[in-house]
């Protein structure tokens, strides 16, 4: 029997659908995207001049972050930091509310552990490049991003050189290559992510790492080495990665004149990454939130460099897609070039036409025939 | 001949419109294989068309078939609807 109101499965499917409303919008207010904080009114010129012990440090003036940065989502700041470094072992960043410099709001954390400043693992003879993940609480829109170097005394060194930076807080696609391919495990913490091609990229470029065959990790850490060989890798900790999620990065190729030309290979290594998967509610709420939106068309556009942009070609040669793609290029296949044959005779084509245009007139005759036989046996037949 | 290329020329549209769905994916497109077959075929056609007529067996027999149900559909449409007046039937 049939109840009265509003069937059952009619509102399980809005309690479903008022669930994921939720859960999205809870999603999309916890968690944010590197590129939705532009930085305008660049100053790279800033310079790390010499103070000393105790003094203030000049910062190194990244610009003026256009939107509030706030809450627990991360901002990305990409900095190519030139060689000469050796002497400065840690970074810290700071925001500043004026263009001066002067008026120190707070300073951010670094990478997933919070803490204050980031520290060059060695000393650096070449440029490397480095991504920051500041874990600030809040910062205000039109604040002022700047970075200060210090020793490990929390002194600023003398640097004697000018610093240039390039800031790449947009992690803008100009991707030359993509790193795609099985995880081979280096060991139970480490994981190398084995290179799948080579490219000859200019003297700054950006590289494409797309990282989607990870098992899901709380506590993992990725660097990007490069080499000029498949094996030999050189420049390592020159990208700090701050997490493991499956996505895609854009991984800056350091700016050095002895990698260019040439092919050009790169790899990353997993730090830190548990064997053990843990399943937090905000995995399951990131999972919910992917599977539920459907990707935009510029990052599913195959080469535009967006996370999705090799979708269609592995969806291609799977099943059910993959049997299409064989069936068509079978029919590719029939562009053969047969000959067609021709009807031999021992006289001309008038000729022949003279014999065979009779035959031709009696079998369209009884063709015509038959044709009337069959519509006058349908009209027979049919009923109104 | 003509009237070959006209069948062949239908063939290509149907299958065409068969694989629509399919052309929308990115990456996807008709052979080109598929037409220079049929082509080639007409080809072969064409020759037994010189005293075979098989322009004519299509169109005698397809093509009055198609007419002729197409006709008896509209005429049994119309009168579903002027029968839909009071006092017509």
């Amino acid at each position: 029997m049939r109840p009265n109101g509003t069937e059952w499965w009619v509102k399980a499917f809005f309690y479903l659908l008022a669930a994921c409303i939720a859960i999205l919008a809870a999603t999309a207010a916890s968690r944010g995207n590197a590129a939705q904080y532009p930085i305008s009114n660049y100053d790279t010129t800033g310079g790390l001049n010499a103070g000393g012990t105790g003094a203030p440090c000049n910062d190194v003036r990244f610009g003026e972050l256009d939107q509030a940065f706030t809450g627990t989502t991360d901002l990305y700041i990409g900095l190519v930091v030139p060689s000469g470094f050796s002497n400065i072992q840690n970074f810290a960043v700071n925001y500043f509310s004026d263009s001066g410099y002067t008026n120190n709001i707070g300073s951010a954390s670094f990478g997933g552990g919070g803490t204050a400043f980031y520290t060059i693992s060695s000393t650096s003879t070449t440029a490397f490049n480095v991504y920051f993940r500041i874990a600030a609480p809040t910062i205000p829109a039109g604040s002022f991003i700047g970075m200060q170097g210090f020793d490990g005394t929390g002194h600023c060194p003398s640097m004697g050189l000018s610093f240039s930076g390039d800031i790449s807080h947009i992690f803008a696609s100009t991707a030359t290559d993509a790193l795609d391919g099985p995880v081979i495990p280096a060991s139970a913490l480490n994981f190398l992510v084995p290179q799948n091609g080579t490219s000859t990229p200019a003297s700054f470029g950006q590289w494409e790492l797309t990282f989607d065959n990870f098992s899901t990790s709380t506590s993992a850490t990725v660097k990007v080495f490069f080499g000029v060989s498949s094996s030999t890798l050189y420049y390592g900790d020159s990208t700090y990665l701050p997490s493991l999620a499956p996505a895609t990065y854009d991984v800056q190729i350091p700016r050095t004149s002895s990698l260019v030309p040439g092919t050009f290979y790169a790899r990353a290594v997993a730090y830190n990454a548990t064997s053990t998967t843990e399943i937090a509610a905000s995995d399951i709420i990131s999972f919910t939130t992917e599977i539920s939106l459907p990707p935009s068309a510029t990052s599913t556009t195959p080469g535009s460099g967006g996370v999705f942009s090799n979708l269609f070609v592995r969806l291609s040669r799977k099943p059910p897609f993959g049997y299409f793609l064989a069936i068509r290029a079978g029919l590719e296949g029939l562009a053969t070039s047969t000959p067609a044959f021709e009807l031999m005779t021992t006289s001309t084509v008038a000729a022949a036409a003279g014999v065979f245009t009779p035959i031709r007139t009696g079998f369209v005759w009884i063709i015509w025939f038959y044709a009337g036989l069959w519509v006058y046996h349908r009209l027979r037949m049919m009923t109104f | 001949m003509a009237t070959i290329l006209l069948y062949i020329a239908a063939l290509i549209v149907a299958l065409a419109g068969l694989f629509a769905a399919l052309l929308q994916l990115p990456d996807v497109s008709l052979a080109v294989g598929i037409g220079q077959a049929l082509t080639t075929a007409g080809g072969y056609i064409a020759v037994v068309d010189a005293f075979f007529p098989i322009g004519t067996l299509l169109t005698a027999f397809i093509g009055t078939h198609i007419a002729l149900e197409a006709g008896v559909f509209v005429y049994k449409g119309i009168m579903w609807v002027v029968r839909k007046y009071p006092g017509v039937s």
